[in-house]
């Protein structure tokens, strides 16, 4: 999209984004203010946006506008959610918070046993049964070198030892060379994490020097080369 | 003009009333007998020293000759005592071994002389056995031996039976020497006692004859042979407080005006001003004052304590017990049964207000202790059954105290002297004369000394005499009384200047033993009560040594015996022992305090930082590396070549391919969900991630539906359809909705699994979501034909699989994850039916590949070539890190080893 096709939005939008991305790239001469702009100004902006997002998205249609609906379910309901959230705004004043407990109760209880119910079902149960059957999905090899990998990495967590008498604890020979592999295996899993989080950035930069070039090619070229 | 005083007011009135005009009490006596005339001038107050009468033949003159005698007796007798009462000192064994001074028998010898008869012969005859009155003030046994009694008592009370009215001035001679106090006591008889005691001796027979009770007034009959006391004794049921009740119930008779103006009297002078219907009460008050006369007499007395009789031995007990607060407890067999039987009544007698000790009736110090308290003094004991005789007692002391000639002082102020002598006694006597300005006493206005039987004519004189001096009895006895209230008592005995001389230390000085060594007098021994109130030095008193502990030596308890100390570990002061401040330290512990010493030095010492470079090693391969990139990315992007070619079809991993599989398996125009869960900074990866697959699915006409769990996450997928997917033109409420946000988190996450209405009431631009096209036929998660969840956070990747994927049935999921995110959402990947993630894209390789599996060229394929130098360039940057790191690890090795073989 050329310069001359660009609304005045985007046009705006391409501005503040060419700029901003500069000022974060200051950052490669050291903690400049350019960078803390662009910082403050990210952050800013995403806490508004959320906020309106919060209001425009969950509060008004889910509890301000039952409340005037012509549907009587919907405002009981909606009268429902109100109380619980108004009393979660006492939260703001000390000597009134104690009247937000019962919601953050709620909230907390739902979502704890949400979270667990979650994991149990959906991650736990599942999780143990891919293993069991793992030699029939999967080929020998592959199999077992995931089933020595899981091993090896639970049993150098095992901080267990053995303890004689008059003598210092030592773990078992057995335990601290398969500790050992596990340990392997953490740093295998922690590189590519690492290697993730690498090309994660590179396509961030990658992606950020070609909306500059586009930026200056498309926005620059054009509005001062024409 | 001439003056009388009235008994009861004491206010003057002219002679030739009869009857006080203030008062309305009667001046002159109702008889005009002789005998009754003696005693009602003597209750009537005329004392000497009021009307400046002359002293009466034995009066004065008498008196101080008895008190003579009775001192040298006493001083003889090495017991010097306070003792007023004559009978209470002088000794019996003194009455028997001198006869010379036997005052009593000198009274009988006047008595004979004056009379012409010999009651004690015709006494010994009628009542041989009988105890007598005298036998009281001569202390002498008085259960067996009559014959140390005056006998006229037990005379006057045998011919009072046979002589009804027996106060007539023409009565014989004998019963003319009677005192008409007595047989008027027997005039209208006594009420007979009410409950038996059963101990019939407890009384002395001249008392109980003398209060014989006559039921309805019968007199006893003269001719009967039995006298009212061997009625008495064959009864053997009268107790003095069973008599003194009947007494009670007769004044209860009386009219209360009468009673309340006897109340007032003295027993003497109510004996003789009253009728004589009340003049068994006041006889009866006469004798109570008489034995607590005796009693106040026994207390005070020096003398030994087994010379004294046990009546007034016991009493004297008893009232110290009263003064201490202690209830009376006294063995019946140690005091008379008259004594006894009151204080059976009285058993824990308290004294209710200060100093109102002297108050009851069994203290020795009522007298005086009666008027040192401006309140009358009562008794009180448990149940508040004080008997009302009691109180009249109390009363009638006190009105005593006010008249001239009560009954109570005539024994108290028949005072022992002081062992220093006739003067210490007139001393004190001063002292106590100065603080009254009027002294009535009986003896004073006593009868006419020729109508007056012998004795007591001679005892009148004694106490006379004594009264004129001392007049003691309206007195406030604070400074005089050697007797103290029951307040009074710790701060008066111990305060010197209030005791008599002989209490005082000084007398203890040398100095006063050599005037008692010049007085040729003894040391006194002393009481017990007495004694252990001496002040402090008393080596006398110290010469009973206690066992049981030392004196003490200073304080108010000095010279006290076996005081308890007041805390045992206060009295003992020890001095403190002294340790050693110098450490014991042993080697190993100097050698662990060296040692912290030393870590604690090596703490505070400051290293030396060393200057930082101007360019450091980082930040030159930090700005070289970014320099790299930057021209390696800026030629990529800027040349726009895609020379780098895409991964092949062999190269494509399984859970892309599996994904492109699945999407290529759904229907035209299948609805779809698309979860776009991640952060705008993240954005260029996971745009470049999804948009082959997003493509593919745009080719596929799939309705698509938009939400986010985050709430940049609406806006970011508005951006990715309207921006990156731009070719398409897909069209908000038609061919995509966009329901935005999802609140709470992985609660959110199940609730929209549930009931997705409840949760997107309205879409992101406010529309019904639930009546447009991509959500046309979907009421639940499980109407969807995809769910793809496009995020760079695995935690959300796994709500979605955790919350959503159960509840989604059959319908597929797909994961479009970061590439850091991939690692932790892999095990979820599967390719079976129940695999919870069919297939999974991630990052730009994901995307890049996913190009390949459809054909169709997208970001991944734009970025390639970027991404592919880049990566070679870090790769290379990585080699060459280190490298360098290992080539300086060898070199510093190398140095090492290289200067350790020079050391050698």
């Amino acid at each position: 999209m050329s310069f001359f096709e660009m609304n005045s939005a985007d046009l705006i939008g391409a501005i503040l984004g060419f700029g901003l991305t500069l000022f974060i790239f200051s950052y490669a001469w050291g903690d400049t203010p350019f960078f803390r702009l662009a910082t403050h100004i990210f952050i800013g902006v995403a806490a508004g946006y959320a906020t309106v997002i919060t209001l425009y998205n969950v509060i008004l249609p889910q509890l301000i506008f039952p409340l005037f609906s012509e549907n009587r379910m919907e405002m009981i309901l909606a009268v429902v959610y109100l109380l619980p959230s108004a009393l979660m705004l006492t939260k703001i004043s000390p000597r009134l918070s104690k009247l937000g407990n019962p919601s953050m109760a709620i909230l907390v209880g739902v979502g704890a046993a949400a979270a667990v119910g979650g994991a149990v079902i959906g991650t736990v149960f599942p999780q143990v049964s891919a293993s069991v059957a793992i030699f029939e999905n999967q080929s020998f090899f592959d199999a077992g070198f995931i089933v020595v990998g899981t091993l090896a990495t639970l049993i150098y967590f095992h901080f267990s030892v053995l303890k004689k008498s008059e003598q210092p604890s030592l773990k078992g020979q057995v335990v601290q060379v398969i500790g050992w592999l596990g340990q392997v295996f953490i740093a295998i899993t922690f590189g590519a994490l690492f290697a993730g989080v690498y090309f994660s950035a590179l396509t961030a930069l990658i992606e950020r020097f070609s909306f500059i070039w586009t930026f200056i090619r498309d926005v620059l070229l054009t509005a001062f080369l024409g | 003009m001439a003056e009388r005083r009235c008994p009861m007011c004491g206010k003057p009135n002219p002679e030739h009333l009869d009857v006080c005009k203030f008062c309305q009490a009667r001046l002159t006596p109702l008889s005009t007998q002789s005998s009754q005339n003696n005693w009602e001038d003597e209750s009537s107050g005329e004392t000497h020293s009021n009307q400046n009468e002359p002293p009466q033949p034995g009066g004065d003159d008498d008196a101080q000759d008895w008190l003579n005698k009775f001192r040298s007796g006493a001083g003889t007798e090495d017991a010097p005592s306070l003792d007023t009462e004559p009978e209470a000192a002088i000794d019996k064994d003194e009455l028997d071994s001198d006869g010379g001074d036997n005052w009593l028998q000198r009274i009988r010898a006047l008595q004979q002389a004056d009379q012409g008869n010999d009651f004690e012969s015709q006494l010994d005859e009628e009542s041989p056995g009988d105890l007598d009155a005298s036998s009281i003030f001569d202390s002498g046994n008085l259960d067996t031996d009559g014959n140390q009694a005056p006998d006229w008592l037990d005379r006057s009370n045998h011919e009072r039976t046979s002589n009804d009215t027996g106060l007539s001035a023409s009565s014989p001679p004998g019963e003319e020497e009677l005192p008409d106090w007595l047989s008027s006591g027997r005039e209208d008889g006594l009420p007979e006692p009410q409950t038996d005691t059963g101990d019939k001796d407890v009384f002395p027979d001249w008392l109980t004859s003398g209060f014989e009770p006559q039921e309805g007034g019968d007199q006893p009959d003269a001719g009967q042979d039995t006298t009212p006391h061997d009625q008495a004794s064959s009864q053997g049921e009268d107790t003095f407080l069973d008599f003194l009740s009947s007494l009670e119930d007769e004044a209860a008779a009386t009219p209360p005006e009468e009673r309340k103006d006897l109340s007032k009297l003295p027993q003497a002078e109510t004996e003789i001003e009253s009728t004589f219907l009340d003049q068994d009460n006041e006889t009866l008050d006469y004798f109570l004052d008489l034995d607590t006369g005796d009693l106040t007499s026994g207390d005070i007395t020096a003398g030994p304590h087994e010379d004294l009789p046990d009546p007034f031995q016991e009493p004297e007990t008893a009232d110290l017990e009263a003064e201490a607060g202690f209830a009376l407890e006294s063995p019946d067999e140690e005091i008379p049964a008259w004594l006894s039987s009151l204080g059976q009544d009285d058993d824990s007698y308290e004294f209710s207000t200060a100093g109102s000790a002297s108050d009851s009736p069994l203290d020795p110090i009522s007298a005086f202790g009666a008027e040192e308290s401006d309140e009358p003094p009562t008794l009180q004991r448990p149940g508040d059954e004080t008997p009302d005789w009691l109180r009249e007692l109390g009363t009638g002391k006190e009105a005593a105290e006010d008249q001239p000639g009560g009954v109570l002082p005539e024994f108290d102020q028949v005072e022992e002297p002081a062992p220093k002598g006739d003067e210490a006694f007139r001393d004190w006597f001063d002292e106590t004369d100065k603080s009254s300005e009027t002294a009535p006493v009986i003896a004073d206005s006593g009868p006419d000394a020729d109508e007056m039987p012998g004795w007591l004519k001679n005892l009148g004189a004694v106490v006379t005499g004594t009264i004129e001096d001392d007049t003691i009895f309206e007195t406030e006895t604070d400074d005089s009384t050697p007797f103290i209230g029951q307040d009074d008592f710790d701060d008066d005995l111990l305060d010197v200047e209030s005791l008599p001389d002989w209490l005082t230390p000084e007398s203890d000085s040398p100095e006063a033993s050599e005037t008692i060594d010049d007085s040729n007098l003894s040391p006194a021994e002393l009481p017990g009560w007495l004694e252990a109130m001496r002040p402090v030095g008393d080596k006398e008193t110290s010469s009973t040594p206690a066992a049981d502990g030392s004196a003490e030596s200073a304080g108010p308890l000095a010279g006290l015996h076996a005081v308890l100390p007041a805390e045992p570990g206060i009295a003992r002061f020890k001095k403190p022992p002294v340790y050693s401040a110098k450490l014991r330290v042993t080697e190993s512990q100097l050698a662990h305090a060296d040692f912290l010493k030393n870590l604690l030095a090596v703490e505070g010492k400051p290293e030396p930082i060393p200057e930082p470079s101007l360019v450091s090693s980082q930040r030159a391969l930090r700005w070289l590396t970014a320099l790299i990139l930057t021209i390696v990315i800026g030629f990529v992007v800027i040349g726009g070549s895609q020379f780098v070619p895409l991964p092949d079809r062999g190269a494509i991993p399984d859970t892309t391919i599996a994904a492109s599989k699945t999407i290529s398996a759904l229907p035209n125009e299948a609805p779809v969900l698309l979860a776009f869960d991640y952060e705008p900074g993240t954005a260029g990866e996971m745009h470049a991630a999804a948009a082959a697959l997003v493509d593919h699915l745009m080719l596929k006409a799939a309705r698509l539906t938009l939400v986010s769990t985050l709430p940049t996450g609406p806006a970011l997928a508005e951006y990715f359809i309207q921006t990156v997917q731009s070719q398409h033109d897909y069209t908000s409420g038609t061919q995509y909705i966009n329901l935005g946000y999802i609140p709470g988190g992985p609660m959110g996450v199940l609730s929209f699994a549930q009931i997705p209405q409840w949760i997107f009431p309205r879409s992101y631009e406010g529309l019904d979501p639930w009546k447009t096209q991509p959500l046309q036929d979907v009421n639940s998660i499980s109407d969807f034909e995809l769910v793809v969840i496009i995020t760079d956070d695995p935690d959300t990747a796994r709500s979605w699989i955790e919350q959503v994927q159960p509840r989604m049935g059959d319908t597929p999921l797909l994961a479009v994850v970061s590439a850091q995110a991939e690692p932790l959402v892999r095990p979820y990947y599967g390719t079976g039916p129940g695999a919870q993630v069919r297939g999974m894209i991630s990052g730009l390789s994901g995307g890049a590949a996913y190009e390949v599996t459809v054909g169709r060229a997208n970001l991944g394929r734009t970025y390639w070539d970027a991404f592919s130098i880049s990566l070679v360039i870090a790769v290379g940057a990585i080699l060459i890190g280190g490298t360098v790191n290992v080539v300086k690890f060898v070199l510093a090795r190398s140095k090492k080893e290289y200067k350790g073989e020079e050391e050698e």
